[in-house]
């Protein structure tokens, strides 16, 4: 269990992380969301123990980083964005010097390496040098460093930059093999990936958590938009005209595209509207050859949360206490992202 | 530290650079060896190892300029700093393994004592091997120094230059310290950036600026009073430190003098101990901020 209570990193004026605080629990995959220059990296840096904090305190399974950081290490596999490699070692001896340095005991070392070769795919090349591997093979050598003696809490920093298709869906099948045993940290800004992997996901922005609840609830909060996307056989004079009638319809955008017309209809979300739609254009026999409810993607929320109109650049240096208790308030509310919203509004 | 000190020494000699270096200090040994005790005759092993020394100024960087920098660069230091292993093993890790390169070309230049006995009339095995020890601990005083300027930069280069500069100032500090006049101004200024840079330290490391500020003020205090009452007595002091701060000294004292100094060894092994510590703390600071 990893506890991080008000977390502060400071670049000279430069705030890199604002205080963050969260838990959390054993067994899951959790995903580090936001833009780049987020804090997601210097968040793993100091959970980790190669930085210091300029405040606030890392508990891990009960030993705090800064007063028993060996204790606190042995629980960590840690892969950083640019894999620590050295060059002039093969596979196999990058990963027993790892082993040692781990402090894996002597007889499990040799089938632990043996282990994380296997889980990585690396076996093919252990006895090349590192420096003559390709990028993605590096990434899984970095890989195999990282789950090495299989700690309790595993952090993976962007652990699919650079690696083609076929190797991200293999390090996504690897994460969620290990997430049954572990616990799964891993950062990316790209959503897809995430989304695809994760539990639970924690959004920050500007060194600020803006959001964090599982990605059922997430969706749940974006899917609650009332637009519909119709295309019809139909012009837009006779699309208007059958649903003048229909109740609940708040507006109509219309695009023609030949035979068809492609419409965006803003209705009050009840499913009798969507029903009386259909019914209407099929009474004018103007066939519809779709219609979706359009759900807000991870991405639009996304850029809603981590925006240059966030929180924090609005609330100033001034208001350095209201992030505090706003952050606080997102983990105490199950449904996070009302809260967030209405902070958001409220701002 | 085991762990780091067999990949160090491994990492060494996967590249050119332990070769090279061993190569080198060789080479020159040799040059020395020859001109002075083969070719001239002099029964002295310890006067031309005293000559050859001088090759650590270039040497010295080679070894250790990417101790820290290397890894810092490559990022490498990440997995050192965030795995189990504690900084002092790191740090004496990379120690041990720079000084049991510079062992190499010192073993080798034990054979030179014993074919001066083989072949010559007189011989001095004793002065010879207490010299080649003495200059074993003299090396790694500039090694820790150079390890402790390796991990301030993550530039090889730098670290390069910086232990250079660094090296090069101690070669020649008897030699460079003489053209300090020796008014009593002089002496007054230099004693007063000297209480300066030992306040810095001070407030360095224990970032308290009422401490080292009291100690500057009286330190300063004291000089002026000194200056207008018994002026002399700063040149005297002056002159002082920057004699203690010779490091050669214990050197020159067994090859020229016969005389084997226990205080300069100590001496050498305690400037060793405070720039492996420096190392250490400037690493962990990062950690600790």
């Amino acid at each position: 269990m990893i506890e991080v209570k008000n977390l502060v990193k400071r670049y000279g004026t430069h705030t890199a992380v604002d205080n963050l605080s969260f838990t959390l629990e054993p067994g899951k995959i959790y995903g580090f969301l936001g833009p780049n220059g987020a804090g997601k990296s210097t968040t793993m840096n100091i959970i980790t123990g190669y930085l210091g904090a300029t405040s606030g305190d890392v508990v891990i399974d009960g030993h705090n980083v800064l007063d028993e950081p060996e204790e606190a290490k042995k629980c960590i596999g840690y892969l950083p964005e640019v894999p620590p490699l050295y060059l002039d070692m093969t596979v196999d001896e990058y990963l027993k010097f790892a082993a040692r340095l781990k402090k894996l005991p002597k007889g499990e070392a040799e089938k632990d390496i043996e282990e994380a070769k296997e889980l990585t795919r690396v076996k093919d090349v252990e006895g090349r040098l590192i420096k003559n591997l390709s990028k993605g093979y590096r990434q899984r050598v970095g890989l195999a460093y990282a789950v090495l003696g299989f700690p309790d809490i595993i952090i993976l920093d962007e652990p699919t930059v650079g690696l083609d298709p076929k190797q991200i869906i293999e390090i996504r099948d690897l994460i969620k093999t290990l997430s049954r045993k572990h616990t799964v940290i891993l950062s990316s800004h790209i959503l897809s990936e995430v989304s695809a992997v994760c539990d639970y996901v924690l959004i920050i922005a500007h060194g600020k958590l803006v959001a964090s609840d599982t990605i059922e609830n997430l969706y749940k909060y974006m899917g609650e938009t009332s637009e519909l996307e119709l295309k019809a056989k139909a012009d837009e004079g006779q699309l208007r005209n059958a649903l003048a009638e229909v109740p609940g319809i708040e507006e109509i955008q219309c695009e023609t595209e030949d035979d068809f017309v492609k419409a965006t209809i803003r209705f009050d979300g009840n499913d009798a509207t969507m029903e009386a739609v259909f019914y209407a254009l099929a009474q004018n026999r103007n066939p519809i050859y779709e219609m979706h409810k359009i759900t807000k993607s991870l991405e639009e929320l996304f850029i809603e949360l981590t925006g240059d109109d966030s929180p924090s650049e609005k609330a100033g240096p001034a208001d350095a206490e209201k992030p505090a208790e706003y952050s606080e308030e997102i983990e105490r509310t199950d449904d996070a992202f009302g809260a967030d919203a209405d902070g958001k509004e409220e701002e | 530290m085991l762990a780091v000190f067999s990949k160090e020494i491994k990492s060494f000699f996967n590249s050119m650079l332990g070769y090279v270096f061993c190569a080198v200090m060789i080479i020159l040994i040799g040059i020395y060896f020859y001109i002075y005790n083969l070719s001239y005759g002099y029964p002295y092993f310890s006067y031309s190892l005293l000559s050859a020394m001088s090759i650590m100024m270039f040497a010295t960087p080679l070894l250790t300029m990417r101790s820290f920098a290397e890894e810092r660069k490559s990022r490498t230091d990440q997995m050192l700093l965030t795995t189990p292993i504690k900084m002092h093993q790191i740090v004496i890790g990379k120690f041990l393994a720079y000084a049991v390169i510079y062992m190499i070309p010192l073993a080798v230049a034990c054979l030179c004592p014993l074919i001066i006995k083989l072949k010559g009339d007189v011989s001095y095995l004793k002065v010879d091997y207490l010299t080649i020890l003495t200059s074993f601990f003299y090396g790694l005083v500039y090694i820790s120094i150079g390890i402790f300027i390796s991990s301030l930069t993550e530039s090889q280069i730098i670290a390069a230059i910086g232990s250079f500069a660094a090296v090069f100032v101690l070669v020649f500090w008897s030699g460079l310290t003489g053209y300090i006049p020796t008014t009593a101004a002089a002496a007054f200024i230099a004693l007063t950036i000297i209480l300066a840079l030992v306040c810095l330290i001070i407030y360095a490391l224990t970032k308290n600026g009422l401490v080292s500020g009291f100690i500057a003020a009286a330190g300063f205090v004291a000089l002026i009073v000194i200056y207008f009452v018994k002026s002399t007595v700063l040149n005297n002091c002056l002159t002082a430190i920057i004699d203690k701060m010779d490091l050669s000294t214990p050197l020159s004292n067994i090859a020229y003098y016969d005389l084997f100094d226990v205080s300069g060894i100590i001496m050498y092994i305690s400037i060793i101990f405070v720039f492996l510590m420096l190392t250490v703390f400037g690493l962990q600071k990062r950690r600790w901020s």
